[in-house]
């Protein structure tokens, strides 16, 4: 597969990170665009907190939507690019600042469609939420 | 409905937003607690751009959780609160840097759980995301 595309000009530095993406301290721990897989981590800090004093949960799907769609956008081909149509966020746990990891796959694709699936750990491992999401392919295939 | 403590305090502007809200640009604009409806204001930054250069899709969950969030605890008493248990957001249209509107509003409430819908607006009136969600109404441990 060649490494290019969108996802891999931000990963080898041709492109600079997107601003949201700056913004929820994120970076790539590991990719397999074979197998459709990604892990990335965050940090959550004391700006993301909620009147209750926990990350504030739309913060987290935020994390989830910014794992999903790099799992997808990881196999696509110059040109192509998938917004995300639909997000579904299963608050499991508080988190609290500090490091969490998002673990996305694929779990269908098709020419113009794809449906992926996720979690976001803590820094001790358990999961404080979970998500699914839709996205549409567009632009030319490779 | 009496409304006193740190919800109406927000909601009346007499205390700061917390920190995620603030980051959001959170704004209370309309509340009607009997009706279970509320209207709120964010202002959406460059800061939250993706890679495509549009609002990142997380970041209108988050706007969507923090005026769903809002629309149920309106109509609790002191002692109460609401996590958000589940959240499912439809991204219909793009969004770009500027003010964006919040609609919320609890469909149903029983003692112990809560279901609520509502949109997110760009500033000529257009949709640009849907949402509903379901939270948890329980009390602070005294």
């Amino acid at each position: 597969m060649t490494r290019e595309g969108p996802f891999w000009d931000v990963m080898e530095g041709r492109v600079a990170p997107p601003p949201a993406a700056a913004l929820l301290g994120w970076q790539l721990v590991a990719v397999d665009p074979e197998a459709g897989t990604i892990e990335v981590a965050f940090t959550a800090t004391e700006q993301f907190l909620n009147p209750i004093g926990v990350i504030q949960g739309g913060l987290l799907a935020a994390m989830l939507d910014d794992t999903l769609g790099p799992a997808l956008v990881a196999t696509l081909g110059p040109g192509q690019f998938a917004p995300t149509a639909d997000l579904h966020v299963q608050f499991l746990r508080p988190a609290h600042p500090g490091r969490l990891t998002g673990r996305g796959r694929i779990i269908r694709r098709g020419k113009d469609i794809a449906f992926m699936a996720g979690e976001l750990l803590d820094d001790s491992g358990q999961i404080v939420a979970a998500a699914t999401a839709t996205a549409q392919i567009r632009g030319p295939r490779p | 409905m009496i409304r006193e403590g740190p919800f109406w305090e927000l909601m009346e502007g007499r205390a700061a937003p917390p920190p995620a809200a603030a980051l959001l640009g959170w704004e209370p604009v309309a509340i009607d607690p009997e009706a279970g409806t509320i209207e709120v204001a964010f202002t959406a930054t460059e800061q939250f751009l993706n890679l495509v250069g549009v609002i990142q899709g997380g970041l209108l969950a988050a706007m969507l959780d923090a005026t769903l969030g809002p629309a149920v605890i309106a109509t609790l008493g002191p002692g109460q609160y609401a996590p958000t248990t589940d959240l499912h957001v439809q991204f219909l249209r793009p969004a770009r840097p500027g003010r964006l509107t919040g609609r919320g509003r609890v469909v149903r409430r029983g003692k112990d759980i809560a279901f609520m819908a509502g949109e997110l607006l760009d500033e000529s009136g257009q949709l640009v995301a849907a949402a509903t969600a379901t939270a948890q109404i329980r009390a602070v441990s005294p």
